[in-house]
């Protein structure tokens, strides 16, 4: 049997298959934009050629199919989504049109301060299909004015004769009590039952009419079309052979089955980066490594996230593209750094960034009519890259232009020499990078130091080993799929779901005791209902009972205080000494968060959102990659080369290995460059690699002794996001 | 780093290890306002982000800042000089030691900004300082949130705190703090920002000795001063590609917190090589009355200004002021002197100065075709606020703030609308509260927050609309609010080039109204005027007012400005507006010319209506002052635009100003404007939503060949036409003409 996972990224569809002995294998195949299933059916067509099988009988053993995929980002992006119309609370419809004011500066670090550059996105729902209805309820819940059910049933009808296809529904207060959602998708189905209705009480039921109704109209907007494009895909596969269902990765931390993904598509944006973070919870896991920052890096971007005590961290709101999604993400902060950067001179001063070639042209060295040189023009002037085996040979780079244009816009302005440029150029983006990972590990309350750094994508391997140190990170991994990991995450993944709901409940100010104003039933009760609908959702998708993890956590803070502390809670039911603790165990973590002393328990505490995440273990085998049939670490060895290094100012010989033939157990010496066909590995000087059982390459940073000695203390992390 | 390549003259450090540090810095700025943000916890900080950051040179300069509330980034570099200034000799400034002050004679904004600074020593030597500033909910005084509508006096409104040395050698004056603490009513949240404020300062020292360890302090100290003549130097080189001219901003505020007087906020930024001279000769004496500010403010209105324009590109720090000279004489609003109150000057004054100076710029790139993407029309122009205290729902002691009147609109700009709800110019990244989340804390229901129509200034590209809010108190028996604003009368989000302003601020409470009633029968309106009971215009500052079961309070705030001749308008984009309920019918026909049948253009009788409108204009257009054009044998060539329409032209020998038509309109050489047609508006016509104070009069400005519409002005009678821009040394006022002595 087979394990398939696929990850359709911008340029490539990447393909990961774990056989039942664990063997892991790779596959690139072009993605094809204008129907991605062809560049999926291309990718497997690669894969069951290298099992030596037809594609239908590759598919016929296939056991488990997991797949990521943009298509939901890019049906947004690009407004390709159903028509969509929003039902909401007399006197609220502006609420998705103003976006808490956050639109204009939305979307890009440079907008907040370019005022000029900046604008509205399009709107999902164009202001005349948001339609208000007679209804009010207030923060207790409690029903104002009652439903008008003759107006819905009118305002339904208008809207499907206006040829909307689907409908958001969000009022105000419906997390609390969604009787007037439900009344209205009751009446949907009586009056325009062919029209797909996303109610917020169900999606998202959390606190913010702004986040709440943005997320409900995405969904409404993009299911529709994800259910046809999943449909599609499924179908084409079964008719080849494929008997099992296919999962979707999606951005909260798992797969969801993908019938699933055609009510609830807003949970596959940022799919694809998801995988990869997963991917490294996974690998981290079977390495002994708890706490890992990931760190991404292609042509044009750079993503970080944390992963602290084995928990990829959650963001509760996330932006894509302008837009403010309330759905628990995984936490990926992004930057516009990569390969193609720009390098600049102005006033005598060089900055990189954030400015990119893109793809298209691309740096000066892809030949494509880029002039501007970037950090891959840097890397291939340095001799890092080799021009002649850029994607395993398959793209030749033109290092002549390359340095040309870095004599022309950098060194000669700067009255430097090109080595000297590049070097620096190289030097100034690592350096921002390792500024970024402290930052991002530092607001989530932790310490780098405590960290190892996983890097992945095409450009990170090639830079890792100098933010790693500079990041002062305890060591650096580069995944044998590096290349391939989000595809890697969507084969390993589980099952995953969270459910959550926002049911404010709070003490007094000065309070000594929670539970005198807190009942433990009020608390029972909604872990209960969302425990029940996690675990009926998991039995839907044939996870047998003891397969089934549960995981309750609430969100906590201090009233009048806006940081808001996530606390795990005992499953079943809690009595009054445990809420005790669980406020207690609040203040310790709020406190190991942001400092001793920051604590005001005399303004009271507050609940204010429930969670259960449910996780359906999925059968996988155990990984176990092939070692290349060479055994010897000579085997591998290509020759040497000159390369520029900062630290040793100046070209000095390097060796080259192949990578694919290095075998487990390696150790190579610094300088050393790693070629794999997708990525290059760059080992600094007086750093050591090792090549780890999984195939795996280990970068040992070179810290002066005294640095070591702190790393050694400080242990693992001490607090937990 | 080793190497010492490629050392440039001006920081004798390489460039990368330049860039390296100057990005390391900038990091730590980060890390500073992260620690903030997490220790604080509170909303001012967290979601309206209401604070900065930053790091000094040893003489206060700012190097780095955050891109937060912009007006406090001079503000945080003047409160270190007064530290310095006071404090140097006795107590002394010593290592481990961190100052804190909220006096706006001393740097601060206004009281309700507290700052806390620590120097940072190398080697027993002071060589820079770490600092951080926030709002703070209450300091005191005499009204809950310290915004003091009838103070007379600065004794009057909130605690003072001159620079004072909080920590001593690393330990906290137990006996200061609790002096502070004891002034606000709302100590515990004093409190904690304090702490994040030191918390704040500790980061960025523990980074910068890091870094001097890791450099060496000279060459850090080379890296920030670089960094500082980086932004500098690149300010300047981009002055240079400007044309050289004066240019004009004017404003008012109306009410001082007593009577409905107005005051005169004038602007003339003299751009000449790589400097400009901002002056504020002409503005209003200081009111008696809370909305003036001092030096400091003003300064950071300027700066706040300047960075979106002219330094969106660079590295924000005080580097920008290098190239610009600030004239304000002693005693006038923006500059007040001791004892004026100055609790509000963050909304009054310093708001408009930073309106103010927008306008010059904004009107600065729009006569150079490389930057005119850069000028707006004006943005949100008069700070609007309302503090409310009393029991909440749950019969518990209360304060808050709202902040839901940030959701103002932005300024039009020539290649784009402006932003909807897009808020304050000062705000880099605003983030208004969920109505919701207001709820959950305050005992209000609202009956709506939308986007309101007609408050978007018309033009050829139009300003982005305001929004609005209506509420009711919930589940108390009442509610004691304070109400500041300004800009009830004035129209101070200005249209540019012919773009007309947008609405005035808006206050109005139904009192005794039958909304509850209504509500109980299932009867939901977002229209007051469904609803029975008095309708009261409150005005700009009716001081405190209690709100009780049944009343309403409604409030809409000022538009964005709109950018060029609303006739040229796309009418396709004018019927999209009044199909989202933007723009009215009325407005459609009234300023764009528009005519619509059902939701589509009717192309025809648009553009005969056009046609009319422009024929009217010129018909009732007034030239004060006759001009014969030149003969234009040679042709005309033209040496730079103003605007979108007009253009400066060389004929032979002489300078003209021309409008696009191809009329020679004016010589350039005097008050060109003069020359111009000009229309006397009613308030109605300059906007559906707009109000003039008594002592106010508007008129249209337009090219009396072709009907052009070139500018909207208004001011006090004898102020017209405002001044634009000119030539320097050819503006014609010496005089003043706000006829205000100074």
């Amino acid at each position: 049997m087979y394990y398939v996972g696929i990850d359709i990224g911008g340029t490539f569809t990447d393909t990961v298959v774990i056989d039942e002995a664990g063997r892991v294998k790779m596959y690139k195949a072009p993605t094809t934009p204008e129907d991605r299933s062809i560049g999926v059916l291309d990718a497997l067509a690669l894969a069951a050629q290298d099992q030596e099988l037809p594609v239908e009988d590759f598919l016929e053993q296939t056991a488990y199919f997991g797949h990521g995929t943009t298509a939901a980002t890019n049906a947004l992006i690009e407004y390709k989504g159903a028509k969509t119309g929003l039902i909401t609370t007399r006197g609220f419809r502006d609420a998705v049109l103003i976006q808490r004011s956050m639109g204009g500066w939305s979307g890009s670090p440079e907008l907040i301060t370019h005022y000029s550059e900046r604008s509205l996105p399009t709107p999902i729902v164009p202001r005349p299909l948001i339609r208000e209805v007679s209804e009010r309820v207030d923060y207790k819940g409690k029903v104002i004015v009652p439903l008008n059910e003759d107006e819905v049933r009118r305002t339904l009808r208008r809207l499907r004769d206006e040829g909307v296809e689907a409908i958001g529904v969000s009022l105000l207060w419906s997390f609390l009590n969604p009787a007037h959602e439900r009344a209205i998708k009751r009446i949907a189905a009586e009056e325009t039952p062919e029209l797909f209705v996303s109610l917020s009480s169900e999606l998202v039921p959390v606190l913010g009419e702004y986040e709440r109704t943005a997320t409900t109209v995405i969904n409404a907007y993009l299911s529709p079309v994800i259910a046809s494009y999943v449909g599609n895909l499924e179908s084409k596969l079964q008719q080849m052979g494929l008997r099992e269902r296919l999962t979707i990765m999606d951005s909260s931390g798992g797969v969801m089955p993908a019938a699933e993904s055609s009510s609830r598509a807003v949970g596959l944006l940022s799919s694809g980066p998801a995988g990869g973070v997963l991917a490294s919870v996974q690998l981290g896991k079977s390495l002994g490594y708890e706490n890992i920052i990931t760190t991404d890096m292609g042509g044009t971007s750079f993503d970080v996230s944390v992963i602290a005590n084995g928990e990829p961290s959650m963001a509760k709101i996330s932006t894509v593209g302008k837009y403010h999604v309330a759905q628990p993400m995984i936490d990926i902060t992004a930057i516009g750094s990569g390969g193609g950067s720009i390098a600049r001179v102005l006033a005598g001063f060089l900055t990189v960034g954030p400015e990119s070639a893109g793809a298209e042209p691309g740096p000066v060295c892809y030949d494509r009519g880029g002039t501007e040189p970037t950090i891959t023009d840097a890397d291939v002037v340095l001799g890092i890259i080799d021009p002649d085996f850029f994607l395993g040979g398959r793209m030749k780079l033109n290092r002549k232009k390359a340095e040309g244009a870095i004599r022309e816009k950098i060194a000669e302005p700067l009255g430097i020499t090109v080595e000297q440029a590049a070097a620096g150029i190289r030097q100034i983006a690592d350096f921002q990078l390792a500024d970024l990972l402290r930052n991002v590990t530092v607001g989530q309350g932790y310490d780098p130091r405590d960290f190892v750094i996983f890097a992945y994508g095409g450009a990170g391997p090639t830079h890792c080993y100098a933010y790693g140190r500079e990041s002062n990170a305890r060591a650096v991994v580069v995944p044998h799929t590096a290349t391939v990991h989000s595809a890697f995450g969507a084969v390993t993944s589980d099952l995953h779901q969270s459910f959550l709901l926002s049911a404010p409940l709070a003490t007094p100010p000065g309070f000594d005791l929670a539970s005198k104003f807190i009942d433990a039933a009020r608390i029972n009760e909604p872990f209960d209902r969302l425990e029940g609908a996690g675990r009926a959702a998991m039995r839907e998708n044939n996870v047998a009972d003891e397969n089934i993890r549960i995981q309750r956590t609430l969100e906590l803070r201090y009233r009048q205080q806006v940081n808001e502390v996530t606390v795990p809670v005992k499953n079943g039911a809690l009595e009054s000494p445990d809420i005790d603790r669980v406020v207690d165990d609040f203040e310790k973590k709020y406190e190991g968060l942001y400092g001793e002393g920051t604590g005001v328990r005399e303004a009271g505490i507050e609940i204010v959102t429930f969670r259960v995440d449910v996780t359906g273990l999925l059968a996988k085998p155990a990984m176990s990659p092939e070692s290349p049939p060479y055994g010897r670490v000579e085997d591998a060895r290509t020759g040497t080369r000159q390369v520029y290094f900062r630290e040793t100012a100046g070209f000095i010989p390097t060796t080259i290995y192949l990578g694919e033939r290095l075998p487990s157990g390696a150790e190579v010496e610094g300088p050393a460059i790693i070629e794999h066909s997708g990525t290059t590995i760059v080992v600094g000087p007086s750093q050591t690699a090792r090549i780890d059982e999984g195939l795996n390459t280990i970068i040992e940073l070179d810290y002066p002794e005294d640095v070591e000695e702190t790393i050694g203390s400080t242990g693992t992390a001490v607090r937990s996001g | 780093m080793a190497t010492a390549i490629g050392e440039s003259a001006a920081t004798r450090v390489d460039p990368i290890t330049f860039e390296v540090i100057r990005h390391r810095l900038l990091s730590i700025t980060e890390e500073q306002a992260i620690t903030i943000k997490s220790v604080s916890g509170s909303p001012v900080v967290t979601q309206a982000a209401d604070f900065n950051t930053g790091l000094f040179l040893a003489n206060g300069d700012l190097i780095t800042t955050g891109k937060n509330v912009l007006v406090h980034a001079a503000s945080l570099g003047e409160m270190v000089r007064h530290t310095l200034e006071d404090c140097s000799e006795d107590p002394g400034i010593g290592e481990g030691d961190m100052f804190v002050i909220n006096d706006p004679y001393k740097g601060a904004i206004h009281q309700q900004d507290f700052g806390i600074f620590a120097p940072l020593f190398h080697e027993g030597k002071l060589i820079a300082w770490s600092g951080a500033a926030a709002h703070q909910l209450d300091v005191g005084g005499a009204v809950f949130g310290s915004w003091t509508p009838k103070a007379s006096e600065i004794y009057q409104e909130a605690m003072l705190v001159p620079p004072v040395k909080l920590i001593e050698g690393g330990k906290r004056r137990t006996d200061v703090w609790n002096m502070i603490m004891r002034m606000s009513r709302l100590p515990h949240a004093l409190g904690l920002d304090f702490k994040a404020m030191v918390a704040a300062n500790n980061v960025a020292q523990r980074q910068m000795a890091d870094l001097i360890e890791r450099y060496g302090v000279d060459v850090v100290t080379a890296v920030m001063k670089g960094s500082r003549a980086l932004t500098a130097a690149r300010l300047r080189q981009r002055l240079l590609e400007l044309p050289d001219g004066v240019y004009g901003g004017a404003s008012h505020i109306d009410h001082d917190g007593f009577e409905n007087n107005l005051y005169d906020m004038k602007v003339r930024v003299t751009k000449l090589g790589d400097g400009m001279t901002v002056d504020f000769t002409g503005t209003s004496p200081q009111a008696k009355g809370s909305f003036n500010v001092a030096r400091g403010a003003m300064v950071g209105g300027v700066m706040a200004a300047i960075f979106p324009i002219l330094a969106y590109d660079l590295p924000w720090n005080s580097g920008v002021l290098d190239a610009v000279k600030i004239v304000a004489p002693d005693g006038i609003i923006c500059n007040a002197t001791w004892p004026a109150p100055t609790s509000a000057g963050p909304l009054g004054a310093m708001w408009v100065v930073e309106l103010v100076v927008v306008e010059a710029l904004s009107k600065m790139v729009g006569c150079s075709d490389t930057y005119r993407r850069e000028g707006q029309g004006s943005s949100f122009g008069a700070g609007d606020l309302m503090t409310c205290a009393g029991l909440n729902q749950r019969g518990e002691p209360f304060g808050n703030t709202f902040t839901e009147q940030m959701g103002a609109g932005a300024g039009a700009y020539p290649h784009r609308d402006g932003i909807n709800a897009g808020g304050a110019h000062t705000i880099a990244a605003q983030q208004l509260i969920n109505t919701e989340a207001m709820e959950l804390t305050t005992p209000v229901l609202y009956l709506y927050r939308k986007l309101i129509t007609d408050t978007a200034g018309p033009g050829e590209t139009r300003g982005g609309l305001s929004g609005g809010a209506a509420f009711t108190i919930h589940d108390v028996n009442f509610l004691q609010t304070i109400l500041i604003s300004h800009g009830v009368e004035v129209p101070n989000a200005k249209g540019l080039f012919g773009g007309y302003p947008a609405s005035c601020n808006m206050h109005h409470l139904l009192r005794g109204s039958d909304v509850l009633e209504k509500m109980a029968a299932g009867q939901l309106s977002d229209d007051l005027g469904d609803y029975t009971g008095e309708r009261v215009d409150v005005g700009a500052k009716p001081g405190e007012m209690l709100f009780v079961p049944g009343d309403v309070f409604e409030w809409t705030w000022q538009g964005g400005g709109g950018y060029g001749d609303p006739l040229l308008r796309d009418p396709a984009k004018v019927a999209a507006d009044v199909a989202d309920g933007y723009v009215s019918d009325r407005a459609a026909g009234e300023f764009y010319g528009v005519i619509l049948s059902g939701t589509a253009v009717d192309e025809a009788a648009t553009e005969t209506r056009r046609d009319e409108i422009r024929e009217d204009r010129k018909a009732r257009a007034v030239v004060e002052r006759e001009f014969t054009p030149p003969e234009i044998d040679g042709g005309a060539s033209r040496t730079m635009p103003i605007g979108p329409y007009l253009g400066v032209v060389t004929v032979e020998d002489g300078e003209y100003v021309s409008c696009r038509c191809g009329s020679v309109l004016a010589p350039w050489v005097e008050d060109w404007k003069s020359y111009l047609g000009s229309i006397p508006l009613t308030d109605e016509q300059v906007g559906p939503r707009v109000k003039l104070h008594r002592e106010l009069e508007a008129k249209a400005y337009l090219c009396p060949s072709c009907g052009m519409l070139h500018s909207v002005d208004f001011g006090r009678p004898g102020q017209l036409p405002l001044h634009d821009v000119s030539p320097v040394g050819a503006r014609p006022d010496s005089a003043d003409s706000t006829g205000i002595a100074r």
